[in-house]
């Protein structure tokens, strides 16, 4: 089978091209393009001009990419980078970091460290640690309880709302300890600290403390516990 | 000694995009990245003058270079010989009459750097050339030793003699109350500045 490949599955193993569909472990490497269908285990790391998954993916060590695609779910135990990372299924980084120029995520992304990107651009959900960048937009959808928020919309405004608030703190589908980014623009997403220039705290979000030196918006359907900062205010409808 | 990411920002004037984009470029060293707990969660300290010189260099060649080409001018290689004799001497930052204590044909960027520390003890202490000789002796060999730039060098003084102290960058040094300290010098700092310099050239 060559490149260290072991498993059951077909290979197309075209100059530095790879695309495998089926159940295998290889050892890893630097390729061109590698098309993942089937259950890969990637037992180092990978660098790939290209790299897609439409599959189950595991890699082991490191990932450097420039461009990447998963549709499937992919498992990676330490660090990825890439130019650009398209992310409609799973991808999921248990204990390093995604360093991206762009990021686009239709689908999950779970980092239990960094992401770093310039852009992240994202209607799916995204859970991390930290999020530093320059334009983060994380636009998510309520994930627990439809209409939530327009149910309690009245409700949440200027009454004592502790009990709603331990309530809405629960319906963010995105999660994230860590925010900071000159450009931000949220929705349905918890963030502990949010730090940026430019802000939008959309409707269905939950900040614990937002630090702003510029414009900040926030929705009368979004809780911000609390704010410092140099900035202009608005409340958005 | 730190500054905190928010008054980086303000004094500075990048953004938050520019600070991380040269993160990860590798331009700015992930260890100066110091996060510390604060009231709101966590806070980013930064090594004050290091990262303040190195926006200032980033700033400078912005501009006229790619971030990748700013990253290899960055990288520094303390010992290859890659320094001439004359452009040692056309640098105004070391003294001449110093580098006639150890003269060659090339440099490496910590010979220099540690003619850079003798031309500030001879500028700014006054110290004679026996003095520097001697200090050269004595310490010069452990100091082109370095293989990299995470050490400070403390020179203190005792009756007109100058002695050499390696050590980390945040450990603290207590000497004997007989010595004066002449000066305290960051290793990565000098080399960085060396190595901006090249670039500039």
């Amino acid at each position: 089978m060559g490149r260290g490949f072991t498993g059951v599955g077909d290979f197309t193993v075209n100059g530095k091209d790879v695309a495998i569909d089926g159940i295998t472990s290889f050892a890893g490497g630097e390729f061109n393009q590698i098309t993942i269908d089937g259950v890969v285990t990637v037992q180092h790391g990978i660098k790939a001009n290209r790299l897609e998954a439409d599959g189950v993916l595991n890699v082991k060590g490191n990932v450097l990419a420039n461009r990447l695609e998963i549709d499937g779910v992919a498992t990676l135990k330490k660090n990825l980078r890439c130019h650009t990372a398209e992310i409609d299924g799973v991808l999921n980084i248990k204990s390093g970091k995604l360093e991206a120029d762009a990021i686009k995520c239709s689908g999950v992304i779970h980092v239990e460290g960094e992401i770093n990107a310039d852009e992240v651009t994202a209607d799916g959900c995204i859970s991390a640690k930290e999020i530093y960048g320059d334009q983060i937009q994380i636009l998510s959808k309520p994930n627990q309880v439809k209409n939530f928020l327009t149910e309690i919309g009245s409700f949440l405004k200027g009454m004592d709302i502790n009990s709603g608030m331990e309530r809405f703190k629960n319906i963010q589908a995105s999660k994230i300890e860590i925010l900071e980014a000159t450009k931000v623009n949220l929705k349905y997403v918890y963030v502990k600290q949010l730090c940026g220039t430019e802000i939008t705290i959309g409707e269905g979000c939950y900040v614990e403390n937002a630090d702003c030196d510029g414009a900040l918006r926030v929705s009368k359907y979004a809780v911000v516990k609390n704010v410092t900062g140099n900035h202009v205010y608005e409340e958005l409808d | 000694m730190y500054i905190s990411k928010k008054e980086l920002l303000q004094m500075t004037g990048i953004s938050y995009g520019q600070l991380y984009r040269w993160k990860r470029e590798k331009l700015i060293p992930e260890e100066w990245f110091i996060k510390k707990p604060s009231y709101t969660g966590q806070e980013t300290f930064f090594p004050r003058e290091k990262v303040l010189e190195r926006i200032r260099f980033i700033m400078e060649m912005k501009d006229s270079h790619s971030l990748e080409e700013i990253g290899e001018m960055l990288k520094v290689n303390p010992k290859k010989q890659e320094l001439s004799f004359e452009k040692l001497l056309q640098m105004e930052e070391i003294e001449p009459k110093v580098v006639g204590l150890m003269e060659k044909e090339a440099y490496s960027a910590i010979e220099a750097a540690l003619l850079e520390i003798l031309s500030v003890l001879y500028r700014e202490k006054g110290a004679s050339g026996e003095a520097l000789a001697s200090f050269l002796e004595g310490m010069g060999e452990h100091f082109l030793k370095l293989e990299n730039g995470n050490e400070m060098l403390t020179v203190v003084q005792a009756e007109g003699r100058l002695y050499g102290i390696l050590h980390g960058e945040n450990s603290q040094i207590k000497t004997d109350r007989r010595f004066t300290i002449a000066g305290q010098f960051s290793i990565e700092q000098l080399l960085g500045r060396l190595k901006q310099r090249y670039a500039k050239n």
